[in-house]
Protein backbone atom coordinates (compact mmCIF):
# COMPACT_ATOMS: atom_id res chain seq x y z
CA UNK A 1 0.00 0.00 0.00
CA UNK A 2 2.71 2.44 1.02
CA UNK A 3 4.34 1.84 -2.32
CA UNK A 4 1.36 3.10 -4.32
CA UNK A 5 -0.33 5.91 -2.41
CA UNK A 6 0.97 9.20 -1.10
CA UNK A 7 3.22 8.54 1.87
CA UNK A 8 1.38 11.19 3.90
CA UNK A 9 -1.83 9.14 3.69
CA UNK A 10 -0.22 6.12 5.34
CA UNK A 11 1.15 7.77 8.48
CA UNK A 12 -0.30 7.04 11.92
CA UNK A 13 -0.74 10.75 12.72
CA UNK A 14 -2.69 11.20 9.50
CA UNK A 15 -5.14 8.41 10.41
CA UNK A 16 -5.82 10.07 13.77
CA UNK A 17 -6.59 13.42 12.12
CA UNK A 18 -8.53 11.80 9.26
CA UNK A 19 -10.80 9.85 11.63
CA UNK A 20 -11.49 13.01 13.63
CA UNK A 21 -12.39 14.94 10.46
CA UNK A 22 -14.46 12.07 9.07
CA UNK A 23 -16.43 11.63 12.31
CA UNK A 24 -17.15 15.35 12.44
CA UNK A 25 -17.94 16.06 8.77
CA UNK A 26 -19.19 12.70 7.54
CA UNK A 27 -16.82 12.72 4.58
CA UNK A 28 -13.17 13.13 3.68
CA UNK A 29 -11.48 13.74 0.33
CA UNK A 30 -7.85 12.79 -0.28
CA UNK A 31 -6.35 14.68 -3.22
CA UNK A 32 -3.51 13.14 -5.26
CA UNK A 33 -4.33 9.79 -3.68
CA UNK A 34 -2.04 7.58 -5.70
CA UNK A 35 1.64 8.35 -5.82
CA UNK A 36 2.07 9.44 -9.40
CA UNK A 37 5.82 8.98 -9.29
CA UNK A 38 5.19 5.25 -9.44
CA UNK A 39 5.31 4.19 -13.07
CA UNK A 40 2.79 1.39 -12.55
CA UNK A 41 0.26 3.75 -11.02
CA UNK A 42 0.66 6.39 -13.70
CA UNK A 43 0.32 3.68 -16.31
CA UNK A 44 -2.89 2.28 -14.75
CA UNK A 45 -4.53 5.72 -14.39
CA UNK A 46 -3.62 6.63 -17.96
CA UNK A 47 -4.78 3.27 -19.20
CA UNK A 48 -8.19 3.61 -17.56
CA UNK A 49 -8.53 7.14 -18.89
CA UNK A 50 -8.06 5.79 -22.38
CA UNK A 51 -10.69 3.06 -22.24
CA UNK A 52 -12.50 3.22 -25.57
CA UNK A 53 -16.08 4.54 -25.55
CA UNK A 54 -17.43 1.20 -26.83
CA UNK A 55 -16.35 -0.47 -23.58
CA UNK A 56 -19.03 1.60 -21.85
CA UNK A 57 -22.76 1.10 -22.41
CA UNK A 58 -25.31 3.90 -22.16
CA UNK A 59 -27.41 3.44 -19.03
CA UNK A 60 -30.35 5.83 -19.49
CA UNK A 61 -33.45 5.69 -17.29
CA UNK A 62 -34.99 9.17 -17.66
CA UNK A 63 -36.33 9.27 -14.08
CA UNK A 64 -33.13 7.92 -12.53
CA UNK A 65 -29.89 8.54 -14.40
CA UNK A 66 -28.01 8.95 -17.63
CA UNK A 67 -24.44 7.69 -17.62
CA UNK A 68 -22.19 5.17 -19.32
CA UNK A 69 -21.43 2.03 -17.32
CA UNK A 70 -18.42 -0.18 -17.92
CA UNK A 71 -19.58 -3.25 -19.78
CA UNK A 72 -18.01 -6.15 -17.88
CA UNK A 73 -18.53 -8.48 -20.83
CA UNK A 74 -15.90 -6.41 -22.64
CA UNK A 75 -13.52 -6.19 -19.71
CA UNK A 76 -11.12 -8.68 -21.30
CA UNK A 77 -10.38 -6.00 -23.87
CA UNK A 78 -8.99 -3.74 -21.17
CA UNK A 79 -5.31 -3.32 -20.55
CA UNK A 80 -4.03 -5.30 -17.61
CA UNK A 81 -3.22 -2.06 -15.77
CA UNK A 82 -6.88 -1.01 -15.88
CA UNK A 83 -8.08 -4.35 -14.56
CA UNK A 84 -5.55 -4.22 -11.75
CA UNK A 85 -6.68 -0.74 -10.74
CA UNK A 86 -10.34 -1.82 -10.71
CA UNK A 87 -9.47 -4.90 -8.67
CA UNK A 88 -7.53 -2.76 -6.20
CA UNK A 89 -10.76 -1.07 -5.05
CA UNK A 90 -12.26 -4.49 -4.26
CA UNK A 91 -9.18 -5.77 -2.48
CA UNK A 92 -8.77 -6.70 1.18
CA UNK A 93 -5.79 -4.34 1.33
CA UNK A 94 -7.97 -1.40 0.32
CA UNK A 95 -10.73 -2.47 2.72
CA UNK A 96 -8.23 -2.51 5.60
CA UNK A 97 -6.91 0.87 4.55
CA UNK A 98 -10.42 2.35 4.67
CA UNK A 99 -10.98 0.85 8.10
CA UNK A 100 -7.93 2.68 9.37
CA UNK A 101 -9.03 5.86 7.63
CA UNK A 102 -12.59 5.88 8.97
CA UNK A 103 -12.41 3.85 12.17
CA UNK A 104 -15.22 1.59 10.97
CA UNK A 105 -15.33 -2.14 10.42
CA UNK A 106 -16.62 -2.58 6.86
CA UNK A 107 -17.52 -5.18 4.26
CA UNK A 108 -17.29 -4.79 0.48
CA UNK A 109 -20.71 -4.54 -1.22
CA UNK A 110 -20.26 -3.54 -4.86
CA UNK A 111 -18.25 -1.51 -7.32
CA UNK A 112 -19.40 0.32 -10.44
CA UNK A 113 -17.24 2.04 -13.05
CA UNK A 114 -19.02 4.76 -15.00
CA UNK A 115 -18.22 7.50 -17.44
CA UNK A 116 -19.93 10.91 -17.25
CA UNK A 117 -19.98 13.60 -19.93
CA UNK A 118 -22.36 16.24 -21.37
CA UNK A 119 -26.05 15.57 -20.50
CA UNK A 120 -25.25 12.85 -17.94
CA UNK A 121 -26.90 13.03 -14.53
CA UNK A 122 -28.10 10.99 -11.54
CA UNK A 123 -31.31 12.06 -9.79
CA UNK A 124 -32.28 11.58 -6.17
CA UNK A 125 -34.30 8.39 -6.20
CA UNK A 126 -36.20 6.71 -3.41
CA UNK A 127 -34.82 3.28 -4.28
CA UNK A 128 -31.35 4.54 -3.47
CA UNK A 129 -32.22 5.22 0.14
CA UNK A 130 -30.48 2.74 2.36
CA UNK A 131 -31.65 0.97 5.52
CA UNK A 132 -28.11 0.31 6.67
CA UNK A 133 -25.09 2.55 7.10
CA UNK A 134 -22.82 2.64 4.09
CA UNK A 135 -19.46 3.96 3.09
CA UNK A 136 -19.50 5.50 -0.42
CA UNK A 137 -16.05 5.59 -1.99
CA UNK A 138 -15.45 7.61 -5.14
CA UNK A 139 -12.27 7.65 -7.16
CA UNK A 140 -12.12 9.91 -10.22
CA UNK A 141 -9.98 9.70 -13.32
CA UNK A 142 -10.05 12.54 -15.81
CA UNK A 143 -7.79 14.68 -17.94
CA UNK A 144 -10.26 17.56 -17.54
CA UNK A 145 -11.09 20.06 -14.83
CA UNK A 146 -14.76 20.40 -13.98
CA UNK A 147 -15.87 23.77 -12.67
CA UNK A 148 -19.00 23.72 -10.53
CA UNK A 149 -21.07 25.70 -13.06
CA UNK A 150 -20.57 22.84 -15.56
CA UNK A 151 -22.21 20.27 -13.26
CA UNK A 152 -20.92 16.74 -12.77
CA UNK A 153 -20.32 17.13 -9.04
CA UNK A 154 -21.90 14.80 -6.47
CA UNK A 155 -24.27 16.48 -4.06
CA UNK A 156 -25.15 15.01 -0.67
CA UNK A 157 -28.35 16.35 0.79
CA UNK A 158 -30.98 15.80 3.45
CA UNK A 159 -34.63 16.76 2.90
CA UNK A 160 -33.87 20.14 4.41
CA UNK A 161 -30.54 21.21 2.96
CA UNK A 162 -27.62 20.36 0.71
CA UNK A 163 -24.71 19.37 2.93
CA UNK A 164 -21.64 19.10 0.72
CA UNK A 165 -20.37 18.63 -2.83
CA UNK A 166 -17.74 16.31 -4.24
CA UNK A 167 -15.94 17.56 -7.32
CA UNK A 168 -14.71 14.98 -9.82
CA UNK A 169 -11.01 15.77 -9.42
CA UNK A 170 -8.44 13.49 -11.03
CA UNK A 171 -6.75 11.00 -8.69
CA UNK A 172 -8.86 11.99 -5.68
CA UNK A 173 -10.41 9.51 -3.26
CA UNK A 174 -13.55 10.51 -1.36
CA UNK A 175 -15.18 8.58 1.50
CA UNK A 176 -18.72 9.48 2.54
CA UNK A 177 -20.66 8.12 5.49
CA UNK A 178 -24.22 7.53 4.26
CA UNK A 179 -27.23 6.67 6.40
CA UNK A 180 -30.98 6.65 5.71
CA UNK A 181 -31.28 10.44 5.98
CA UNK A 182 -28.70 11.24 3.34
CA UNK A 183 -29.55 11.36 -0.35
CA UNK A 184 -27.21 11.92 -3.25
CA UNK A 185 -27.33 13.04 -6.85
CA UNK A 186 -24.95 13.92 -9.66
CA UNK A 187 -25.63 17.37 -11.05
CA UNK A 188 -26.60 17.39 -14.75
CA UNK A 189 -23.52 18.12 -16.87
CA UNK A 190 -24.36 21.05 -19.10
CA UNK A 191 -22.94 22.29 -22.38
CA UNK A 192 -20.28 24.44 -20.71
CA UNK A 193 -18.44 21.16 -20.11
CA UNK A 194 -18.16 20.71 -23.92
CA UNK A 195 -16.12 17.51 -24.55
CA UNK A 196 -15.04 17.07 -20.95
CA UNK A 197 -15.60 13.73 -19.26
CA UNK A 198 -14.58 11.75 -16.22
CA UNK A 199 -14.49 8.14 -15.13
CA UNK A 200 -15.80 7.31 -11.69
CA UNK A 201 -15.03 4.18 -9.70
CA UNK A 202 -17.81 4.02 -7.12
CA UNK A 203 -17.33 1.38 -4.46
CA UNK A 204 -19.76 0.75 -1.64
CA UNK A 205 -19.02 -0.88 1.70
CA UNK A 206 -21.49 -1.78 4.40
CA UNK A 207 -20.52 -0.45 7.83
CA UNK A 208 -20.57 -3.33 10.31
CA UNK A 209 -19.58 -1.34 13.37
CA UNK A 210 -16.84 0.67 14.97
CA UNK A 211 -13.35 -0.84 15.07
CA UNK A 212 -13.34 -0.31 18.81
CA UNK A 213 -16.89 -1.27 19.69
CA UNK A 214 -19.95 -2.45 17.80
CA UNK A 215 -22.43 0.22 16.81
CA UNK A 216 -25.85 -0.03 18.40
CA UNK B 1 -57.92 46.71 -30.68
CA UNK B 2 -54.44 47.79 -29.80
CA UNK B 3 -55.52 51.21 -28.53
CA UNK B 4 -58.43 49.72 -26.59
CA UNK B 5 -56.08 47.22 -24.95
CA UNK B 6 -53.62 49.92 -24.07
CA UNK B 7 -56.32 52.06 -22.49
CA UNK B 8 -57.74 49.15 -20.52
CA UNK B 9 -54.34 48.01 -19.43
CA UNK B 10 -53.37 51.41 -18.12
CA UNK B 11 -56.59 51.83 -16.19
CA UNK B 12 -56.59 48.21 -15.04
CA UNK B 13 -60.31 47.91 -15.75
CA UNK B 14 -60.39 44.24 -14.93
CA UNK B 15 -64.05 44.34 -14.12
CA UNK B 16 -64.76 44.83 -17.80
CA UNK B 17 -66.36 41.69 -19.21
CA UNK B 18 -64.06 42.01 -22.21
CA UNK B 19 -61.22 40.46 -20.29
CA UNK B 20 -63.14 37.31 -19.55
CA UNK B 21 -64.17 36.61 -23.10
CA UNK B 22 -62.23 34.07 -25.09
CA UNK B 23 -62.50 36.20 -28.21
CA UNK B 24 -60.71 39.02 -26.43
CA UNK B 25 -57.49 37.01 -26.04
CA UNK B 26 -57.62 34.07 -28.42
CA UNK B 27 -57.20 34.35 -32.17
CA UNK B 28 -60.63 33.92 -33.85
CA UNK B 29 -59.27 31.27 -36.23
CA UNK B 30 -58.25 29.09 -33.24
CA UNK B 31 -61.72 29.35 -31.74
CA UNK B 32 -63.21 28.26 -35.05
CA UNK B 33 -60.98 25.17 -35.17
CA UNK B 34 -62.05 23.76 -31.83
CA UNK B 35 -63.34 20.43 -33.18
CA UNK B 36 -60.18 19.75 -35.19
CA UNK B 37 -57.97 20.70 -32.24
CA UNK B 38 -60.02 18.47 -29.95
CA UNK B 39 -59.43 15.54 -32.26
CA UNK B 40 -55.71 16.25 -32.56
CA UNK B 41 -55.43 16.38 -28.77
CA UNK B 42 -57.28 13.13 -28.12
CA UNK B 43 -55.46 11.21 -30.88
CA UNK B 44 -51.97 12.39 -29.93
CA UNK B 45 -49.38 9.73 -29.04
CA UNK B 46 -47.88 8.66 -26.69
CA UNK B 47 -50.37 10.59 -24.56
CA UNK B 48 -52.91 13.35 -25.11
CA UNK B 49 -51.20 16.63 -26.01
CA UNK B 50 -51.31 19.41 -28.55
CA UNK B 51 -49.24 22.38 -29.68
CA UNK B 52 -51.23 25.36 -31.01
CA UNK B 53 -49.43 28.17 -32.85
CA UNK B 54 -50.54 31.85 -32.83
CA UNK B 55 -52.89 31.14 -29.94
CA UNK B 56 -53.22 34.71 -28.66
CA UNK B 57 -53.80 37.90 -30.55
CA UNK B 58 -50.30 39.00 -31.44
CA UNK B 59 -50.36 42.40 -29.72
CA UNK B 60 -51.56 40.83 -26.46
CA UNK B 61 -48.83 38.19 -26.59
CA UNK B 62 -46.29 40.99 -27.04
CA UNK B 63 -47.72 42.92 -24.09
CA UNK B 64 -47.61 39.82 -21.90
CA UNK B 65 -43.98 39.26 -22.83
CA UNK B 66 -43.11 42.88 -22.06
CA UNK B 67 -44.84 42.71 -18.66
CA UNK B 68 -43.02 39.49 -17.71
CA UNK B 69 -39.67 41.24 -17.81
CA UNK B 70 -40.86 43.50 -14.98
CA UNK B 71 -41.30 40.52 -12.64
CA UNK B 72 -38.76 39.18 -10.18
CA UNK B 73 -37.54 35.71 -11.07
CA UNK B 74 -35.92 33.44 -8.50
CA UNK B 75 -33.26 30.89 -9.43
CA UNK B 76 -34.18 27.22 -8.81
CA UNK B 77 -31.33 24.72 -9.00
CA UNK B 78 -31.87 21.10 -7.91
CA UNK B 79 -31.15 17.59 -9.18
CA UNK B 80 -34.14 17.83 -11.55
CA UNK B 81 -33.98 21.37 -12.92
CA UNK B 82 -32.18 24.67 -13.21
CA UNK B 83 -34.15 27.77 -14.26
CA UNK B 84 -35.65 31.06 -13.12
CA UNK B 85 -39.26 31.14 -11.94
CA UNK B 86 -41.67 33.73 -10.61
CA UNK B 87 -43.94 33.07 -7.64
CA UNK B 88 -47.50 32.03 -8.47
CA UNK B 89 -49.19 35.10 -9.99
CA UNK B 90 -51.89 34.98 -7.31
CA UNK B 91 -49.21 35.68 -4.69
CA UNK B 92 -47.56 38.61 -6.48
CA UNK B 93 -48.57 42.00 -5.19
CA UNK B 94 -48.38 44.76 -7.80
CA UNK B 95 -48.70 42.28 -10.64
CA UNK B 96 -48.67 44.31 -13.88
CA UNK B 97 -52.29 44.91 -15.00
CA UNK B 98 -52.14 42.80 -18.14
CA UNK B 99 -50.80 39.79 -16.18
CA UNK B 100 -53.51 40.26 -13.56
CA UNK B 101 -56.11 40.30 -16.31
CA UNK B 102 -54.58 37.25 -17.98
CA UNK B 103 -54.59 35.42 -14.65
CA UNK B 104 -58.29 36.18 -14.19
CA UNK B 105 -58.99 35.16 -17.77
CA UNK B 106 -57.19 31.82 -17.39
CA UNK B 107 -59.22 30.86 -14.32
CA UNK B 108 -62.52 32.29 -15.50
CA UNK B 109 -65.28 29.69 -15.94
CA UNK B 110 -65.59 30.38 -19.68
CA UNK B 111 -61.90 29.67 -20.23
CA UNK B 112 -61.91 26.56 -18.05
CA UNK B 113 -64.93 25.28 -20.00
CA UNK B 114 -63.11 25.90 -23.30
CA UNK B 115 -60.14 23.84 -22.03
CA UNK B 116 -62.61 21.21 -20.80
CA UNK B 117 -64.13 20.83 -24.24
CA UNK B 118 -60.81 20.92 -26.05
CA UNK B 119 -59.33 18.21 -23.85
CA UNK B 120 -62.55 16.25 -23.14
CA UNK B 121 -61.51 16.38 -19.48
CA UNK B 122 -63.72 17.51 -16.57
CA UNK B 123 -61.99 20.37 -14.73
CA UNK B 124 -62.63 21.94 -11.37
CA UNK B 125 -64.36 25.31 -11.66
CA UNK B 126 -63.84 26.13 -8.01
CA UNK B 127 -60.11 25.65 -7.77
CA UNK B 128 -57.93 28.60 -8.82
CA UNK B 129 -55.00 26.65 -10.22
CA UNK B 130 -51.38 27.66 -10.55
CA UNK B 131 -49.94 30.23 -12.94
CA UNK B 132 -46.35 31.42 -13.06
CA UNK B 133 -43.63 32.32 -15.51
CA UNK B 134 -40.50 30.27 -16.16
CA UNK B 135 -37.38 31.62 -17.82
CA UNK B 136 -34.64 29.33 -19.10
CA UNK B 137 -31.33 30.66 -20.38
CA UNK B 138 -28.15 28.97 -21.59
CA UNK B 139 -27.41 25.68 -19.67
CA UNK B 140 -30.88 25.65 -18.02
CA UNK B 141 -33.04 22.52 -18.26
CA UNK B 142 -35.90 20.56 -16.74
CA UNK B 143 -35.32 16.81 -16.72
CA UNK B 144 -37.95 14.13 -17.26
CA UNK B 145 -40.95 14.06 -14.91
CA UNK B 146 -44.73 13.51 -15.12
CA UNK B 147 -46.20 16.63 -13.38
CA UNK B 148 -48.40 14.46 -11.14
CA UNK B 149 -48.86 16.55 -8.01
CA UNK B 150 -52.10 16.90 -6.05
CA UNK B 151 -55.10 16.90 -8.39
CA UNK B 152 -53.42 18.42 -11.46
CA UNK B 153 -55.06 17.11 -14.63
CA UNK B 154 -54.33 19.57 -17.49
CA UNK B 155 -50.98 21.31 -17.93
CA UNK B 156 -50.69 24.35 -20.20
CA UNK B 157 -47.69 26.38 -21.36
CA UNK B 158 -48.00 29.67 -23.22
CA UNK B 159 -44.63 30.00 -24.92
CA UNK B 160 -43.25 33.47 -25.53
CA UNK B 161 -39.78 32.53 -26.81
CA UNK B 162 -38.36 34.10 -29.96
CA UNK B 163 -36.29 32.54 -32.73
CA UNK B 164 -35.54 29.12 -31.25
CA UNK B 165 -34.30 26.42 -33.60
CA UNK B 166 -33.69 22.74 -32.80
CA UNK B 167 -29.98 23.52 -32.31
CA UNK B 168 -30.82 26.13 -29.66
CA UNK B 169 -32.27 23.50 -27.29
CA UNK B 170 -35.11 24.41 -24.94
CA UNK B 171 -37.51 22.04 -26.72
CA UNK B 172 -40.39 20.35 -24.93
CA UNK B 173 -39.78 16.62 -25.32
CA UNK B 174 -42.67 14.17 -25.00
CA UNK B 175 -41.54 10.74 -23.81
CA UNK B 176 -42.97 7.32 -24.57
CA UNK B 177 -43.38 4.67 -21.90
CA UNK B 178 -42.97 0.92 -21.48
CA UNK B 179 -45.48 -1.63 -20.20
CA UNK B 180 -44.49 -0.79 -16.63
CA UNK B 181 -45.34 2.87 -17.26
CA UNK B 182 -41.71 3.92 -17.10
CA UNK B 183 -40.46 6.56 -19.57
CA UNK B 184 -38.45 5.30 -22.51
CA UNK B 185 -37.33 7.77 -25.19
CA UNK B 186 -38.46 11.09 -26.60
CA UNK B 187 -41.18 10.51 -29.21
CA UNK B 188 -42.16 14.09 -30.01
CA UNK B 189 -40.09 17.27 -29.90
CA UNK B 190 -41.85 20.64 -29.72
CA UNK B 191 -39.53 23.56 -30.49
CA UNK B 192 -40.54 26.69 -28.55
CA UNK B 193 -42.13 29.44 -30.61
CA UNK B 194 -43.50 32.84 -29.79
CA UNK B 195 -47.24 32.76 -29.01
CA UNK B 196 -47.48 28.95 -28.90
CA UNK B 197 -49.76 27.06 -26.50
CA UNK B 198 -48.81 23.53 -25.44
CA UNK B 199 -51.37 21.48 -23.54
CA UNK B 200 -51.11 17.96 -22.18
CA UNK B 201 -53.10 15.71 -19.91
CA UNK B 202 -51.35 14.91 -16.64
CA UNK B 203 -51.29 11.20 -15.83
CA UNK B 204 -48.93 8.43 -14.72
CA UNK B 205 -47.49 8.40 -18.27
CA UNK B 206 -47.26 12.14 -19.04
CA UNK B 207 -43.44 12.05 -19.08
CA UNK B 208 -41.83 15.15 -20.56
CA UNK B 209 -38.79 17.37 -20.20
CA UNK B 210 -37.32 20.62 -21.48
CA UNK B 211 -33.95 19.87 -22.98
CA UNK B 212 -31.00 22.08 -22.17
CA UNK B 213 -30.97 25.56 -23.65
CA UNK B 214 -27.80 25.73 -25.72
CA UNK B 215 -28.24 29.18 -27.29
CA UNK B 216 -26.09 31.84 -25.70
CA UNK B 217 -28.34 34.88 -25.81
CA UNK B 218 -31.89 33.57 -26.01
CA UNK B 219 -34.64 33.57 -23.42
CA UNK B 220 -36.96 30.59 -23.27
CA UNK B 221 -39.84 32.45 -21.68
CA UNK B 222 -43.25 31.03 -20.87
CA UNK B 223 -46.33 31.34 -18.69
CA UNK B 224 -47.47 27.97 -17.46
CA UNK B 225 -49.84 26.38 -15.02
CA UNK B 226 -52.31 23.61 -14.34
CA UNK B 227 -56.01 23.03 -14.14
CA UNK B 228 -57.22 20.65 -11.44
CA UNK B 229 -59.67 17.75 -11.32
Amino acid sequence: MKQYIQELYTKKEFFTQAQEFFNQEGFIQLQEFFNQEQKEVVSSLTSLNLIPQETFSLNYSPLIHKKFDLDYSKISNLKIESIELIEFFKSKTFEEYLEQLTGFSIQFTKTQISKFNHSCFELIHDSKVTDSMLLDIYFFITKDEFEQEMGGHKVYTTFEEELFYINPTHNSLTCVFRDEELRTYTKYINSLAKEKEYIQIHTTFEILGSLEEDLV
Amino acid sequence: MSSQKSENSNNSTISSLDYFELSYWINPSILEQKDELKELFSNAKPYEHISIQHILKEELAQELEKALFNLNYEEFDTDLYHFFKTPDFKHITNLPPILKEFHEFIFHNNTIKWFEELTSTPLSLNHVGDLHSILLQQTHYLLCHDDQVDQRIIAFIFNLSHDFSKEDGGALEIFGHDNKNQPTLCENTIIPKFNQLNIFKVSEISFHQINEVLAQDKNRLSISGWYYK
